[in-house]
Formats: structure tokens, C-alpha cells, sequence
């Protein structure tokens, strides 16, 4: 199979999953032959009902649980010929919740993206922290940086993860439920930042529970379904009401909106 | 980087190294044969310079009984401080201590089974190294068995190691002569470093400067430790190999300082505790403040257990007397300061 593509004349990185299926411990299959490619300069967000595995889907293309059949392949690279640093040179991450169980500063914190780049025993220096300072205030992050990582909010909390995940210079950005523990301020405030990083050639992956942030962000959708198969595509052809029903079981209206001049979806409400 | 933590750090590793001289000192000088600190800092020189003492009395209790000591009761006490802060890094939690995986009580079962077969000292000693670090493969094989690699799994497995380490404890007493074995047995579990001796010291010292030398060397990745498996996992971190050369060191650590002063409690969780809050929670700069207060601590207490009354006092109960309350003031401190 062909991995690399060539666009603008040039090679294009990019993530293929293959076959992918994923196994309880006890045999149970969560998902199985699951087919798609993520690119750069691209959003994808992973849409799904509760316990359909998209955190695990994710995991999987983060190289934090090996799939039970199938592979990933970076760059045309099988995961199973990388290793876990290379892998982090390359694929950044976004845990859902940061809980950390000591007060390390923010800028602390950030500096440790710079983790995979760095050799076994050494330790970051002016270089790496220069680089975290870059993050810190591309985010806008300066007021924080020197706080305790425990005393800021939750907001911020993930701004500074995702400064980390920029430390870290990966080409893909993958992120778990990022917009889950916001309020609606962040939360628009995350999909700009996510939107911009895609701008500037990242390729971002995020999982979410709302597809009206699919909506916002019109890029490319992946929709994990009950019975373990996957759409992907483009939102706008993909999210329709009666595929919307189909997937929640719950009534929600697809409008285009004139003031907005974009589409977005609204649940019906109770009957 | 932050000047101003900066020069902080550099405050604070001054102030401690400062204060360590200065109790080292005093503690050179105290004690039933008592000592002027200058005439100690003279013979010191003239040691060095080669110079036959005028005092030999002076030299002999100076150079062949309390410097090993007081040298020991340093390295014991950075070693379980540290080793101490390493656990609660890996295991991400700052509520652990350095027994977690079952290090001390296996080596009071190496000492509990030595003293019952008339062993001497230095067979006493080897035999709680071995058991401790026997306590701690036990623990890991136990996870390896489980095929969950999780720090949950090795939790558990230092539970039920543990348990079953003091079981056999309990028989050993029972079984041991209760005029003779099962004092030494009791004693030995309450720690002292009454018995040290030169030769002691350079046996296992190399054993802490390696050892201590490797996790100051691996502090920065033992912060991405501390964060969870999966963030270290995505930060490019081989977990297995990280947890298993610092959970090697600082059993080791354990081991060791155990196996020369007996089982002492208290100052494994304490330190770190203290150093957090002099200094903060990144590892690359409390691993240092960690080392240098446990020791400053450890040689306070042993001054206080051989000067402070006509008798020796075991270890442990001082370091208990002292240590619990100044735990509860510190997590007093650490409460005002906002960090839990």
C-alpha cells in the first residue's frame, strides 16, 4: 500500500489506519476493520455515542494500548517498527483530565514536551525552556506560567497542556475530550486554537461528545457507531439529521444559519 | 528559566550546607568524652597533614568511633529521604514512603533470621540487604504474575509482600529465645547506629554514591513519572525501564541504609515533605534539598539519641517522637501554602 501522497509537490506526512480492532482482555471486541486517514493541516474530530471506544481509538493511535488486530502506520512507518519515543517525536497528546499529584509550576510543566527530543539524563536548560516560553506565549500563557499547576483552573489547565503538546513539535495533535470540562467560553476558545494549529500544518485529532463543534470547525469527521464501524468524511456530508437520529436516537434539527453563515445543530428538546 | 527560583534553590542548598557543618560540628565535639570543636578541627588537620596526634585518646574516639558514625547517620539519612522522594514520584503520591514494596521488613526478616542462627554483625547486615531486596523482587514478580504492569498492581504487591514479610516475622519472634534473640531482634528493629565501624562504612558506601549519583541523574524524568503512566507514555518514556532503574536504586538505597542502622521510621515520608516545601515539587532541585536535609535531620536525631541522656535511645523512637508531629505541621504548612 501506498502511504505517501504527494501534495503541493511535496511528500505528505500522514497517520493510516489499517484494519484496526481493538479486544477486551476477556475476548469482547470493542471495534473492529476500522479504515482511515488522518492528514495534516487537518481537523478531525471522532464522533460516537458513550462506550463506543473512542478514547480507545484514540489511545490506539496515541500507542498507548496496541490494538488487538490491525496496525497504525506514521509516515508509512508501522507503530510496531517504532518506538515510543519516536512515536512521541511525531504524535503529540492531550489527556482529558490533568491531575497532577504534585505542584510543579505551569512553566515546568510545559518544559517537559520537550521530553522525546531530549537524551536519558539530561536535563532542560536554557534551550528547552526557550522553547516552552515560545508555547507559553503563542497560548498567551504568561500570567500563569510561574503559578502552581494545582492552583489554576481547569481551562487553563488544558491551555497548558496543549502548551505542552506544542513544546513538544509533534506533526500530529491528538486530544481526548478536550472541550468536555470547559465552559462554553473555552470552549470556543479551544476550537479557535485547534483551528489555528491546523492552520499552521498540524494535523489535529480530537474525540468530542458535541457535533456542533463538528459543525464549527467544518472539517473532517469520524463517526465510531455502535455496532464497531466507522464513517469519515467530510462533516458536511456526513452529519445530516436522519444520521444524527440514527446515531444519538435522540431528535436534533441540522439549520443553516444566515447570521452565523454556518450550519449548526440543535437538539429538538423534550417531547 | 525563573531567576528568582533560581536563586532561591541556591539559598536554601547554602543555608542547608551551612547547617550541616555547623551540627557537624557539635555533634563531633558532644557525647560522654566531650571535645572542644577547635581542638577537633586541629586534629582533623593534623590527620590529614600526616601528623602524629598529641592526644591519641582525643584521635581514637574522634576518627575510629564518632566520625563513622556521624558519617553513616548522614548517608542513612539522605538515603531514606531520598529514596523517599523517588517512591512518591514513581507511585504519584506524596503519601508513600520507601517501605512500599516491602523493603524493610524483609531486611528486619534478614536480620530477625541472622540473629537467630548467631549470626555476627556483618552476617546480620548482608542478610537484611538480601531479604530487603529479595522483599522487593517478591513484590515485582508478583505484578509480573498479575501481567499488570500498573503502579496499582505493584501497590498491591508490596501489600501483600509486606504481610506476608511481617508474618514471618512474628514466627521468628515467637520461635526466638526471649532473653537474648528476641532483644536483639526488637532492637534492631528500632534502629541505632551505636554499632558502626569504619570498615562498615567503606563496605557500603559505594553502594550510595552510585545509587544516588544515577537518581540525581534521572530527577527530571522521575517529574514525567510522576505525571501517570499514559502522560509519560506519551511524553516518549520508556515506563518500564525508568520504573525499574529507579525502584532498583532506591531499594537499594533502602536496603542498604537499613541493613547498617536497623529499620527507622518516619524520615522516608517526612523529608520529601519538607523539602517540598522549601523548595517546590520539580525533582531536579528537591532531590538535592532532599539529600542534605535527611541528612542534617538524621545526625540531629542521632546527636540527640547518644548526647541528649545517659543512655542511648533506639532511632526510631526519637524519629517517631519528632517526626510524626512535624509531619502533621508541615501538611499544616503545606495546607496555608495551598499545595494540598
Amino acid at each position: 500500500m501506498v502511504i505517501m501522497e504527494t501534495e503541493n509537490g511535496r511528500d505528505y506526512m500522514n497517520i493510516v489506519v489499517q484494519n484496526l480492532g481493538f479486544n477486551y482482555p476477556n475476548g469482547k471486541s470493542i471495534f473492529n476493520n476500522l479504515n482511515f486517514t488522518i492528514n495534516k493541516s487537518k481537523v478531525l474530530s471522532i464522533l460516537g455515542p458513550n462506550g463506543v471506544g473512542k478514547t480507545t481509538l484514540l489511545g490506539c493511535i496515541a500507542r498507548l494500548y496496541l490494538p488487538s488486530q490491525g496496525d497504525v502506520f506514521f509516515d508509512g512507518k508501522s507503530y510496531l517498527s517504532m518506538t515510543q519515543c519516536e512515536i512521541a517525536q511525531n504524535i503529540g497528546y492531550v489527556p482529558q483530565i490533568i491531575v497532577p499529584a504534585f505542584n510543579y509550576s505551569v512553566i515546568d510543566y510545559i518544559v517537559t514536551g520537550c521530553a522525546p527530543s531530549m537524551k536519558v539524563f539530561q536535563k532542560p536548560k536554557k534551550e528547552e525552556y526557550d522553547r516552552a516560553w515560545c508555547a507559553v506565549k503563542k497560548l498567551k500563557l504568561e500570567h500563569i506560567a510561574h503559578k502552581s499547576i494545582m492552583q489554576i483552573s481547569g481551562g487553563e489547565r488544558q491551555q497548558a497542556a496543549i502548551a505542552r503538546v506544542i513544546t513538544q513539535k509533534p506533526s500530529f495533535i491528538l486530544l481526548d475530550e478536550p472541550a468536555s470540562h470547559l465552559d462554553m467560553g473555552n470552549q470556543m476558545k479551544l476550537l479557535e486554537i485547534l483551528n489555528d494549529l491546523a492552520q499552521e500544518d498540524y494535523g489535529i485529532v480530537m474525540t468530542t461528545h458535541n457535533p456542533d463543534h463538528v459543525f464549527i470547525l467544518d472539517d473532517q469527521v469520524a463517526v465510531l457507531r455502535d455496532e464497531g464501524n466507522l464513517i469519515s468524511g467530510k462533516s458536511r456530508d456526513i452529519l445530516n439529521e436522519e444520521f444524527l437520529y440514527g446515531l444519538y436516537g435522540s431528535k436534533i434539527k441540522v439549520l443553516n444559519i444566515k447570521e452565523l453563515g454556518r450550519m449548526a445543530c440543535i437538539a429538538q428538546g423534550i417531547l | 528559566m525563573n531567576d528568582l527560583q533560581g536563586k532561591r534553590y541556591k539559598n536554601v542548598v547554602s543555608l542547608l550546607l551551612g547547617s550541616l557543618l555547623v551540627v557537624f560540628l557539635l555533634a563531633i565535639s558532644l557525647g560522654r568524652y566531650s571535645m572542644n570543636p577547635l581542638d577537633v578541627i586541629k586534629s582533623i588537620e593534623d590527620t590529614i597533614r600526616g601528623v602524629v596526634p598529641r592526644d591519641s585518646s582525643m584521635h581514637d574516639v574522634l576518627f575510629i568511633i564518632r566520625l563513622p558514625r556521624i558519617i553513616a547517620s548522614i548517608l542513612v539519612g539522605a538515603a531514606l529521604s531520598l529514596s523517599g522522594a523517588v517512591y512518591q514520584g514513581i507511585f504519584k503520591n506524596p503519601i508513600v514512603s520507601p517501605d512500599l514494596l516491602g523493603v524493610s521488613s524483609g531486611a528486619t526478616v534478614g536480620a530477625a533470621l541472622a540473629i537467630l542462627l548467631g549470626a555476627g554483625m556483618i552476617m546480620i547486615q548482608v542478610s537484611a540487604f538480601i531479604m530487603g531486596m529479595f522483599a522487593v523482587l517478591i513484590s515485582t514478580t508478583i505484578t509480573k504474575i498479575l501481567r499488570n504492569n500498573t503502579n496499582m498492581a505493584l501497590v498491591l504487591a508490596g501489600i501483600i509482600t509486606g504481610g506476608f514479610m511481617s508474618s514471618i516475622l512474628g514466627l521468628l519472634k515467637y520461635i526466638a529465645d526471649p532473653e537474648t534473640q528476641l532483644a536483639e531482634i526488637v532492637f534492631w528493629q528500632m534502629g541505632s547506629f551505636a554499632s558502626i565501624n569504619r570498615i562498615q562504612l567503606v563496605a557500603i558506601s559505594p553502594f550510595f554514591i552510585v545509587c544516588i549519583a544515577i537518581l540525581l541523574a534521572l530527577s527530571w524524568r522521575i517529574n514525567i513519572l510522576s505525571f501517570g503512566e499514559e502522560e509519560a507514555k506519551t511524553l516518549g518514556m520508556n515506563i518500564t525501564f525508568y520504573r525499574a532503574i529507579t525502584i532498583i536504586c532506591a531499594s537499594f538505597l533502602t536496603a542498604s541504609a537499613v541493613s547498617i542502622s536497623g529499620t527507622i521510621g518516619w524520615i522516608g515520608l517526612v523529608i520529601p515533605h519538607l523539602g517540598r516545601l522549601l523548595i517546590g515539587s520539580n525533582n531536579s532541585k528537591l532531590f538535592p534539598v532532599t539529600l542534605l536535609s535527611g541528612g542534617l535531620f538524621m545526625l540531629i536525631i542521632d546527636t540527640l539519641a547518644r548526647a541528649a541522656t545517659s543512655v542511648e535511645i533506639p532511632i526510631s523512637i526519637l524519629t517517631g517522637l519528632i517526626g510524626a508531629p512535624f509531619y502533621a505541621w508541615l501538611l499544616w504548612k503545606q495546607r496555608m501554602a495551598g499545595i494540598i
